[in-house]
């Protein structure tokens, strides 16, 4: 019995040792894996860093790609608005008088007018700024230069005028304005009928023919005709 | 004793490592930050900036002379750099335009010939060109 106890005892004793021994192992291995986890907190602090400049490059590359979509679409409207000068006069008071329409879609947005008087020598420019005057989309605005707005200019009867609008996006109309006096015009006088009988109506038509195909008329023709007919039994005279 | 004194170096090797990578990267990344936001901000510049020429006026004058009026449509201030006209270098003094605002540049001497088509090439500081045809 006593030689059993003491047995007991000493394979307790060798417990106790193996045990200590697996705790100083322990121990050793969980100093050896403090460094790591130091190294561990770097590295983390490291990729926090490198995530932080990814997000960065991210957030702007979307800038850039945002600023790109802004500018496509400007370009797009610069290709929807397509103007032209309808209409070109000169009013009573000689003042400029212009229809510009626009048949595109998109807004146009008119920034200048530009006058080139043909006829002087040297050629003489002159530039108004119509402060970015909105035409709609298949519309058209009327009285620029008289009225809406009202440009600083005064047309001369005997001029040879060039007229230029450019908009904002850069698109622009051009037209030649030429005074009645400064162009041929073929002009024609038709009775109806040609051969008439005392107290017969005849209807008289007065053809202006205008071959120009560069040039607008400054002003409205209107033929002022002051004729007198004297008839005979034969024949009659005007 | 000595397992102890080696875990300590270790930790502190580590630890003096881990602080230069630290800082090494830190600086690396703040450099390359600086230099993204500075690329991205002159690309998105070079988007955002817009001009018309709006007219280009061929005129004689003690020789044959020029006159480019542009308007700047962007929304930042535009350095008119250089002017070619037919690939030849012409103007290059500098013209600051502010945004949304119109510059005739000044008469720029020209050896171009009355009734031809000149091609007129505006540049930006930036990089921004606009290749025109105008009528002498």
């Amino acid at each position: 019995m006593g030689t059993n106890t003491e047995g007991n005892k000493h394979s307790s004793g060798l417990e106790l040792l193996e045990v200590k021994k697996l705790a100083k192992n322990n121990q050793k291995h969980q100093r050896k894996g403090l460094s790591s986890v130091v190294g561990a907190v770097f590295m983390v602090l490291v990729m926090i860093g490198a995530l932080n400049v990814i997000l960065l490059a991210m957030r702007q590359q979307d800038s850039v790609t945002q600023t790109l979509i802004d500018k496509s679409s400007a370009s797009l409207s610069r290709l929807n608005e397509q103007i032209s000068i309808a209409d070109t006069r000169v009013t009573s008071s000689n003042k400029l008088n212009m229809t510009v329409i626009n048949t595109g879609a998109a807004a146009a947005k008119l920034a200048s007018i530009y006058i080139v008087n043909e006829t002087a020598s040297p050629k003489t420019q002159y530039r108004f700024d119509l402060n970015s005057l909105g035409v709609d989309g298949r519309q058209s605005k009327t009285n620029i230069g008289s009225t809406s707005p009202s440009l600083p200019f005064t047309v001369k009867s005997d001029t040879v005028y060039t007229v230029k609008v450019v908009t904002m996006a850069g698109n622009s109309a051009v037209v030649k304005l030429t005074p009645l006096k400064a162009l041929p015009l073929k002009m024609a006088a038709y009775m109806i009928p040609p051969s008439i009988t005392t107290g017969e109506n005849v209807t008289i038509l007065f053809a202006v023919t205008n071959n120009a195909t560069d040039t607008n008329l400054a002003q409205t023709v209107s033929p002022q005709i002051s004729v007198s007919i004297s008839c005979a039994e034969s024949s009659c005279r005007h | 004793m000595s397992n102890i004194v080696s875990a300590l170096l270790m930790i502190v090797a580590a630890g003096i490592i881990g602080t230069f990578l630290v800082v090494w990267a830190n600086s690396s990344f703040a450099f390359q930050s600086a230099q993204i936001t500075n690329q991205t901000a002159s690309r998105i510049n070079l988007v955002k900036e817009s001009f018309v020429v709006e007219d280009v006026w061929f005129y004689s004058s003690s020789g044959n002379k020029m006159s480019v009026t542009i308007r700047n449509t962007g929304d930042l201030a535009i350095t008119i750099s250089k002017i070619y006209v037919n690939n030849t270098s012409v103007w290059s003094t500098g013209q600051v335009i502010s945004r949304g605002s119109v510059v005739t540049i000044p008469p720029i001497a020209v050896s171009s010939t009355v009734g031809h088509v000149q091609n007129v090439w505006v540049q930006t500081q930036r990089g921004t060109n606009i290749h025109q045809d105008w009528n002498y």
